[in-house]
């Protein structure tokens, strides 16, 4: 029934194997460290022994050599994923300053106009409207009945009432590549809506019929994680019931095929599939992460109507489920507040967006005081908010990010008084990616899973999903998807792909601050010889970068060394290379410009985006600009109103006032600069 | 350290006695400074807490990326050097810095030249073909010395082999792999 387009890994070891015994004990002798010949043996002739003796030691050579050999390339693959969690962490916690910084300017009086306009329009941006009116105005908009199928649609029916075959037909639709008309898009999507409202905050999840439940972390788009799983795990159904841990979308690529599956197994199911809201299940998110590009991207003209049944969709979602009264399950964590009886007492459906909910910061004043928020919503906002955004951490306490955004960094004394408080036995949560796709910590009491294997590069991470058995330990099963051969990758394999993908990631990174590094180079190498030492090349980068990388390690794939072993600092610049096509010649101030514009790319995109509200991927040319200055001031880099528009007139996109901005951010790509015949990055 | 001198290298001090510097000592002292400083970089990358502490389990991966070749028994005689009674599981920073430093500085367990580990694959091959097998490789290494787990035998086995077809290693060629030198 599914397609072989896929190879599953069944079942690779699940933990490190324990240290090995010798099978020949080695003698001790201290005396001869180098010695690899002294064995024991059994009685033996002299000549047999000496033999046995030179087998076994030659045996051990070659054992001993091979492993270290891997482990050499054990501290590759580490070294890499600690690249890419640096740079993912250093991504989030700009997400997170982005919407301080609205929230900071709602705050007080802005003293530029302009940078108050800017935040108005992108905070409202979500629906304002309540209650039957906002039904209403849903219905009219995102109406199936407004779109026609054509008949030259060749992809997969859907109609009422939903059942088991829809499911398994839209299975081997997704799997063959294949797109589901808007139509029955929004008729599912509708569908779900239905369920979903008659839902409590909290799922009740019990497995005293079916004996066992299975919760799924982030899939984040990975439609063949999704499928190991269906195939590892069996489909869903009354007698397989699933909790899906949120972050369904963003990031992958097909996100909207994930979160249609689930939402067709949910509505043939209703009493045994469960959705737990993400963090990324959230429109201020979606427009960074890639969700909404994809819908833009997949459905064109339609994508309007399906964001704005998303957005609306998302608030729906119950925030945590719990299993058997004893195992909470929700996407984020919990933090020193969490409690269930005011949690099942919210309003759920009010946060359309849980990082910025409009209905605490009204978009209509230009002139919002925080101070005017009272207390106990506030405290409201937090128990969502910390359920879905939150993080472990290894001591104790609670640290918030106040409540602007972020959750909390709960410890293990936190977990130890909410678990007690709720008599509860464990805590499952996904939200942080593993190496192994799972992670128990605070004692075991608190249990990460992770589905999208393979999350930042071919090779980085397993996927896992918990079987939890009624009065059983959890069950964890890991596997990778390995989408693209046959053959199993090695680890020789994987650590190359892994580490290539995060060398690159740095070498871009050296191109876009390429003005600031090299004035503080220059700055330490007073006499001009071109070279700095090791030390000063490794805090200079890490200081610029703000990435904590052991760059000590990563020197000898980044930069030449000197037969002193002083690092000639140009060489950092040699394989990538900040490009931009413009109709007349840059001078420095502008590369700068252009570099800094690059480095906020993502930033500006969600910005533009937000602002761009017929998703048409153009906003006028004054919007543009106050975009641009206002993120500057924000972020500290200078991005003067003229020079950008300068920059934009140059860029040749000033047609009639309106700026397409993606035209706009394409105009920059970073490229290899020894590739001479090709342009593509 | 040294400031001004003169000559004879000799640095006068706060109360204007010279003492003499000793070039091999300060030498002595860089090197020991480098090498605390490459241990420590390498102990970080699995240091996931931030703690001054790595699992103890990652001790023989740590010790292998410095470029040293002990075997499994030799890296049980380390570990009990360095774990800690009370804490057996995780290997504390300063423990860890004091033994290998002198490991590093004793030059022990720097494992043999090239043509011993030749010689090694020679001993096996009894039929002396100039190759071994997927199946000898297997009894040999699977079962005897300190044995592979089947993880460690499929690695060994995707590089070992000439191709995938003729399950056979030409260890001549092969060994060149296993003597992979790190840049530091």
């Amino acid at each position: 029934m599914f397609s072989e387009r896929w190879l599953c890994f069944c079942c690779p070891p699940m933990h490190k194997s324990p240290r090995r015994t010798i099978v020949a004990p080695i003698e001790q002798n201290p005396i001869q460290p180098e010695s690899r010949l002294q064995l024991q043996t059994s009685r033996l002739s002299n000549r047999q022994k000496q033999k046995s003796e030179l087998h076994l030691a030659a045996v051990v050579i070659i054992q001993t050599w091979f492993r270290r050999r891997r482990a050499l390339f054990e501290i590759r693959r580490k070294t890499a994923w600690t690249i890419y969690q640096n740079i993912e962490y250093a991504g989030e916690q700009n997400q997170l300053k982005l919407y301080n910084f609205f929230l900071e300017l709602m705050q007080t009086v802005s003293k530029n106009p302009r940078d108050a306009t800017v935040a108005a329009k992108v905070l409202r941006r979500s629906s304002s409207l309540s209650g039957l009116a906002e039904e209403l105005e849903l219905k009219q908009l995102t109406s199936p009945t407004i779109i026609n199928v054509e008949s030259s649609y060749q992809g997969p029916h859907i109609d009422k009432p939903i059942n088991r075959e829809h499911f398994e037909a839209l299975i081997l639709a997704f799997q063959r590549g294949e797109l589901l008309h808007a139509h029955y898009v929004l008729l599912i999507l509708h569908e779900l809506r239905h369920i979903l409202k008659n839902l409590p905050n909290i799922n009740i999840v019990s497995t005293h019929q079916t004996t066992c439940v299975t919760v799924v972390g982030d899939l984040h788009g990975s439609l063949a994680d999704l499928m190991i799983i269906f195939h590892k795990n069996g489909l869903p159904s009354n007698e397989n019931p699933y909790i899906f841990n949120g972050d369904i979308v963003d990031r992958g690529f097909q996100s909207i095929e994930v979160f249609l599956l689930i939402s067709v197994a949910l509505i043939v199911y209703p009493n045994n599939i469960y959705l737990n809201r993400g963090n990324h299940e959230d429109h201020v998110l979606n427009l960074r992460y890639g969700f909404m590009k994809e819908i833009i991207h997949k459905y064109k003209s339609h994508a309007t109507r399906l964001l704005h049944l998303f957005e609306n969709i998302y608030s729906w979602l119950p925030v945590a489920s719990l299993i058997d009264d004893h195992i909470f399950v929700t996407h984020g964590g919990i933090s020193n507040i969490t409690d269930l009886t005011i949690i099942n007492q919210i309003k759920r459906q009010k946060y359309v967006s849980v990082l910025s909910p409009s209905f605490i910061i009204p978009p209509n004043e230009d002139e919002f005081q925080i101070g005017n928020i009272p207390n106990d919503l506030l405290l409201e906002w937090r128990q969502i908010l910390d359920l879905l955004w939150s993080d472990p951490k290894q001591s104790d306490g609670c640290e918030p990010n106040t409540y602007r955004g972020g959750g909390c960094y709960w410890g293990p004394d936190v977990t130890n008084d909410i678990l007690e408080k709720h008599k509860w036995s464990l805590l499952i949560r996904s939200h942080e990616c593993k190496e192994e796709g799972f992670d128990y910590t605070h004692d075991k009491k608190v249990l990460t899973v992770f589905s999208a294997s393979n999350y930042y590069a071919v090779g980085s991470n397993r996927g896992a999903y918990v079987k939890v058995i009624t009065n059983q330990p959890p069950l964890i099963v890991q596997f990778v998807s390995t989408k693209s051969s046959h053959k199993s990758l090695t680890l020789w394999e994987r650590v190359s792909h892994v580490e290539e993908q995060a060398i690159q990631n740095l070498l871009e990174k050296f191109s876009v601050n390429q003005n600031r590094l090299i004035r503080e180079f220059a700055v330490v190498d007073r006499k001009k010889t071109g070279r700095i030492s090791i030390n000063e090349w490794c805090d200079i980068v890490s200081r610029v970068l703000n990435l904590h990388l052991p760059w000590r390690t990563l020197k000898s794939r980044l930069v030449q060394t000197d037969s002193d072993g002083s690092i000639i600092y140009e060489s950092t610049f040699r394989f990538k290379q900040l490009q931009v096509t413009l109709s007349v010649p840059t001078s420095e101030r502008r590369t700068s410009l252009c570099q800094a514009i690059y480095r906020n790319k993502d930033l500006l995109e969600t910005v533009f985006r937000a602002i761009d509200k017929d998703n048409s991927g153009v906003i006028s040319m004054k919007e543009f600009t106050d975009v641009c200055v206002s993120l500057g001031h924000h972020n500290g880099t200078k991005f003067d109103g003229k020079q950008i528009m300068d920059l934009a007139a140059s860029i040749d996109l000033d047609k009639n006032g309106v700026i397409d901005f993606n035209e706009f951010l394409e105009a920059f790509r970073i490229v290899d600069i020894t590739d001479h015949f090709d342009d593509e990055s | 350290m040294a400031t001004s001198t003169d000559a004879t290298g000799a640095v006068p001090d706060q109360e204007n006695r010279v003492t003499l510097r000793d070039p091999i000592r300060e030498s002595e002292e860089r090197a020991n400074q480098a090498r605390i400083k490459r241990l420590t970089d390498a102990f970080n990358v699995f240091d996931q807490e931030s703690n001054n502490t790595i699992p103890s389990t990652e001790l023989g991966t740590v010790i292998r990326s410095l470029g040293l070749v002990p075997t499994e028994g030799e890296l049980q005689d380390i570990l009990s050097e360095m774990s800690d009674d009370s804490n057996p599981d995780s290997i504390h920073l300063e423990r860890f810095l004091n033994v290998m430093n002198m490991i590093l500085k004793d030059r022990r367990y720097q494992g043999e030249p090239e043509s011993k580990i030749l010689r090694a694959f020679q001993v096996l091959d009894t039929q002396n073909n100039g190759y071994l097998t997927e199946e000898e490789f297997r009894n040999y290494l699977c079962k005897e010395g300190e044995p592979f787990n089947e993880e460690e035998f499929q690695d060994f086995m995707t590089i070992a082999l000439d191709d995938e077809t003729n399950h056979k290693c030409t260890y001549k060629d092969f060994v060149q792999h296993l003597v992979v030198e790190e840049n530091d």
